[in-house]
């Protein structure tokens, strides 16, 4: 198998193109191995290491000041994305915002209860807690399958 | 004791009790100049002390609402326990400037405030709490059609 890699400064996406003779195993992990590199972002350390993450991994993103971090059950880390482009990198991948500064891995919520005001309170897969904004539980409602009205 | 934490809840506290003091001697104000009395500095220093007092309070509160024990327990619970505490601090301030209100009406009133402000808050969350059982039912389902693509714990090693 040749690998080549070329760097194109004029294109907005990194792309990957595979040549193949005849479909087999070697190329079917390779695709794998693509789509499973997709699935990550980049998430950079305490130490300033950068790790990729598995977005299934991630409970939820939140915005603190001028920095967004990724919680997953084990670590925390800051990501170079903004949230805006998280929401959108996530529209197919069961998150939803839930309040102006975080984003909610639907599949990693335990139990839906209560909050103050018309606000909710979500369980987390790790036993921690995050709060819906009111103005975020239709969409919250809408993810799950429920009607949109808060 | 979590500092951040800390500044957060005085911070958030600050600008309720601020707010709330404000009003306060605006309508206090407004009543004494409607009546035409004088207002005693040592009115605006009680009212000062009291809401200072209730500073305290709110930042305690602030504090407990986001600790893992109040974050697993319902959320009145944390308001009836409070409740009490507010009350007393307010008729703190209002029973040394009046002389009409005794003590045993004083204590009657918090009995009758305590009372129903628990059976209010209960009804409320009974009925806020129907609505997120259909919210869990809809989840339960929810990661049902989604096992595929569900939520993988991460390994401590990062892995």
């Amino acid at each position: 198998m040749r690998l080549i890699l070329k760097e194109k400064k004029d294109i907005k996406e990194t792309e990957v193109e595979i040549r193949f003779q005849e479909m087999d195993a070697e190329v079917e992990n390779l695709i794998s191995a693509v789509k499973s590199a997709h699935d990550r972002l980049i998430g950079i350390k305490d130490n300033g290491d950068s790790v990729p993450v598995s977005f299934s991994q991630i409970l939820y993103f939140e915005a603190v000041d001028r920095y967004v971090f990724a919680y997953t059950s084990a670590s925390v880390y800051k990501v170079r994305n903004t949230l805006y482009e998280l929401e959108e990198m996530c529209r197919t991948r069961s998150f939803v915002r839930i309040s102006k500064a975080q984003i909610v891995n639907v599949n990693a919520v335990r139990k839906i209860s209560p909050d103050e005001g018309r606000k909710l309170r979500l369980l987390l897969a790790n036993g921690e807690t995050v709060i819906v904004s009111r103005g975020y539980v239709g969409d919250l409602k809408k993810t799950i399958g429920m009607k949109g009205d808060a | 004791m979590d500092v951040k934490r800390l500044k957060q809840s005085c911070k958030k506290a600050f600008i309720i009790v601020t707010a709330v003091f404000s009003a306060s001697v605006v309508l206090l104000a407004g009543i004494m100049a409607y009546f035409g009395w004088l207002i005693n500095p040592e009115i605006i220093l009680r009212l000062f002390l009291v809401y200072a007092m209730l500073f305290v309070l709110t930042v305690v509160r602030t504090y407990l609402i986001g600790t893992k024990w109040a974050q697993n327990k319902p959320y009145v619970l944390v308001n009836i326990m409070f409740a009490p505490l507010y009350f007393g601090f307010a008729m703190l301030g209002l029973y040394t400037r009046s002389s009409f209100l005794k003590p045993e009406d004083l204590l009657l009133f918090a009995v009758m405030f305590v009372v129903t402000f628990t059976i209010a808050q209960t009804i409320t969350y009974f009925v806020k709490k129907a609505r997120t059982d259909k919210m869990n039912d809809a989840l339960n389902e929810f990661h049902k059609e989604h096992q595929e693509d569900g939520y993988e714990e991460e390994m401590v090693d990062g892995n």
